[in-house]
Order: C-alpha cells, then structure tokens, then sequence
C-alpha cells in the first residue's frame, strides 16, 4: 500500500511538467496516485462508488488548480489534502442527509452496526468478514481519528507527513492516532480475544 | 482505571518503539502486573497488522476514461463567456462595490457641497431676525408679516409709560405694626 515510486521521475518533476503544459505527466500522476486514493478514501466514506467519485473529483481540481500547486510541499501531500477534504465534505453532506430523513437514518444505523459473532459461536470468522468488521469499525470512528488511523496505519504516512496533510500539530497527530487506536481496540477485542499469542507477547 | 489512563496515552509511542528506555521500562512494569493493558497493547498490535493487510481495491476499468471526459467538458466550458462569468464573478463584483462606494463618498463629502450647506445654514437665522435683518423684502408672505407681530408684540410691553406712572402714583406704604381699633 507505501507508495512505491519505480519510475525515475519525481511527483514533483511530474507537476512541474504539467504546470507547463504537459498533459501526458498529469496522466501518469493519475496513474499513479489512483488507486492508492481510492483506497484512502472508500476506507473514510464505505462506499465504492462515492470513493471513485470523490477521487475522480480530486484529480480534477488538480487539473483546474495546478498553478496553485507550490514545490515547498510534497505533491502526495497536497493530494491527498485535497481527496480527505472531499471525503469529509461528502461525510457532512451525509450526516444532514440522515438528520433531514428519518427512514434514511433508521437503515444506515442497522448497515453501520458491528456484527456481534459472540452470538453465532458456530460461525467461523474468515478473513472477508473480519475485513468487514474492521472497516465497519474504521467507519464508526469520529472522522478526526478515522482520518489519522487510514493515513497512519493503511496508507503508511509518517507523523510529519500526516502532519503537513492535515495541516495540524505534529503532537495533536500522535495524540489522535493513539486515541483512535484505543477506540478501535475498545470496539474490535471481541474479534481479537482468543487469538493466540505469540511467546514475545506472553512476556507482558 | 484511573491508574491505567496514565499509561494508556503511551501505548502508541510503546508499540512504534519511540519511548525513551526509563518511559519504557516504567510502562512495561505495568504491563506486567496489569492484564488488561497487557491485553490491550497486544490487541493494538493484531489491529495494526490488520488494517496494513486490510485488500487493496482498485479503480474500475473506465476510470481514467471518465476522467478524461470530465476535464474535457471542463475545458470547454471553461471557454465560454458564462462560465467565465460564473467563475470569476467576484472580481467584477468587488469593483463595482468599490466605484459604487467612492461615487457615494463623493455625493456627500464633496467641497461643493459643503459650502452649498454653509450658506443654507447661513440663510436660516436671518430669517428669524425681525428688524434689520437682511431679509429680502417681499420675498415671502410669511416674511412680510412677521415685523408687524414684532412690532406689535414690543407695543403691549410695558415700557417707558408704565415707569412714569409708578413715580407719579408711588404705591401706599403700609404702616408696620399692628393697628388697634381704640388708637384712633
């Protein structure tokens, strides 16, 4: 999921090409950077196509504002500034959405619940469900800590780097990831309780 | 619990390897003695493998081809008058508040204005003043008539007549004293 950059070029080069002209480095930025926002952002919102949607808007106001773009930052950070914008903007439009429509917010509430398997002991746990769980877990989060666990822990950005994204201290970053870490860990031990322990965990 | 809230703001650092050795091992002796703690940091731990394995997902086929489409429709309308309007709308917006407001300025604060004011202050007194003012004669009725109420008004004023006749009739004194009926 890291960003890997196997090709020579640098975001940054790309940008600087594009901002004179060169639309061929705009796709490759695209090719690029697609589906690793993809991923950012269905993990914020749940849904695959507002996800698609959302990206596809993010790499058209890259298009519209490239001269805004300034070399002092990285490209991946303005990038990703922009598509956790959109994402959390799209989360708001919901959230008055759901308050507006009663039906609305009856359903969502039943699709948003963790599936409780304590109450299915014969149920097995694979892999698809316990992927579903997480990312129902993820999507329960308060978007302040869910947007700091997915550019941490999913998408692989160092501190500094979610600092610079999401334009906030560098202390508030750490302090958000721990307690949105506590929150998953609150929500998700019942999936977690009987794994077994490996003999450097058992030394704590 | 209580106790445990101290400890709990470090299992991020603790996991990440990034607490000094005394922080360290002042966590890790409560870790030993606590199992609910030691349960959690475990459970952090599994939670951090999971969502860095979590599938990727990839964007459908005609992604980029939607895409293209798009930025296209954009780059024509980006051409149009409209749209230019629409998008820049505030430049046009702000300069027309600005001359808007210097046209106002200009209305009230002008030089000529002002000295158009002094003279209307200027007027309003002399009209008030009854006698040798610089009223312009027969100007208005109102004008006209106000001397004569003047000039009557100064008549029923008692002046000079009413002085002559208190020194030609002084007033009676009266006798201090009480006057008895047998004193005449």
């Amino acid at each position: 999921m890291a960003r890997k950059k196997s090709l020579k070029i640098t975001d940054e080069e790309l940008i600087a090409r594009f901002q004179h002209g060169d639309v061929q480095a705009f796709d490759t930025l695209v090719r690029r950077y697609k589906d690793q926002l993809l991923n950012y952002v269905f993990r914020f919102v749940g849904n695959r196509s507002d996800a698609e949607d959302i990206v596809q808007e993010t790499f058209l106001r890259v298009f519209k504002n490239k001269h805004y773009y300034k070399e002092i930052a990285k490209f991946s950070t303005w990038v990703y500034t922009i598509a956790g914008n959109l994402a959390k903007t799209e989360l708001r439009r919901r959230k008055r959405r759901k308050i507006f429509s009663v039906s609305n917010f009856v359903n969502e509430e039943r699709d948003y619940d963790i599936p409780d398997v304590e109450k299915n002991p014969e149920r097995e746990v694979d892999g698809t469900i316990k992927d579903d769980i997480i990312q129902k877990a993820i999507e329960k989060l308060p978007p302040k800590f869910k947007e700091v666990i997915l550019l941490r822990d999913v998408q692989g950005f160092s501190y500094e780097e979610i600092s610079q994204i999401l334009n906030i201290p560098l202390g508030t970053v750490k302090s958000r990831v721990n307690r949105g870490r506590l929150k998953l860990q609150e929500d998700l031990k019942f999936l977690f309780e009987n794994e077994p322990k490996s003999s450097e965990e058992t030394k704590l | 619990m209580h106790q445990c809230d101290k400890f709990r703001v470090y299992f991020s650092s603790y996991i990440e390897g990034e607490l000094h050795s005394e922080q360290r091992k002042y966590l890790e002796a409560h870790l030993a003695v606590c199992s609910e703690c030691s349960e959690a940091v475990y459970q952090i731990k599994i939670i951090r493998e999971s969502l860095r394995r979590l599938p990727p997902i990839r964007t459908s086929d005609g992604f980029e081809t939607q895409l293209h489409y798009r930025i296209n429709q954009f780059s024509q309308q980006s051409t149009s008058p409209f749209f230019l309007i629409r998008e820049h709308w505030k430049i046009p917006a702000i300069g027309s508040a600005i001359l808007l407001m210097v046209v106002t300025t200009f209305i009230f604060f002008s030089p000529g204005d002002q000295q158009a004011s002094r003279a209307v202050q200027q007027s309003i007194p002399a009209v008030g003043i009854p006698a040798g003012s610089a009223s312009v004669p027969g100007s208005s009725i109102g004008q006209a008539t106000e001397p004569e109420e003047v000039q009557s008004v100064t008549q029923g004023v008692p002046s000079q007549g009413f002085n002559d006749s208190l020194q030609s009739h002084p007033p009676k004194r009266v006798r201090k004293g009480v006057q008895l009926v047998g004193d005449q």
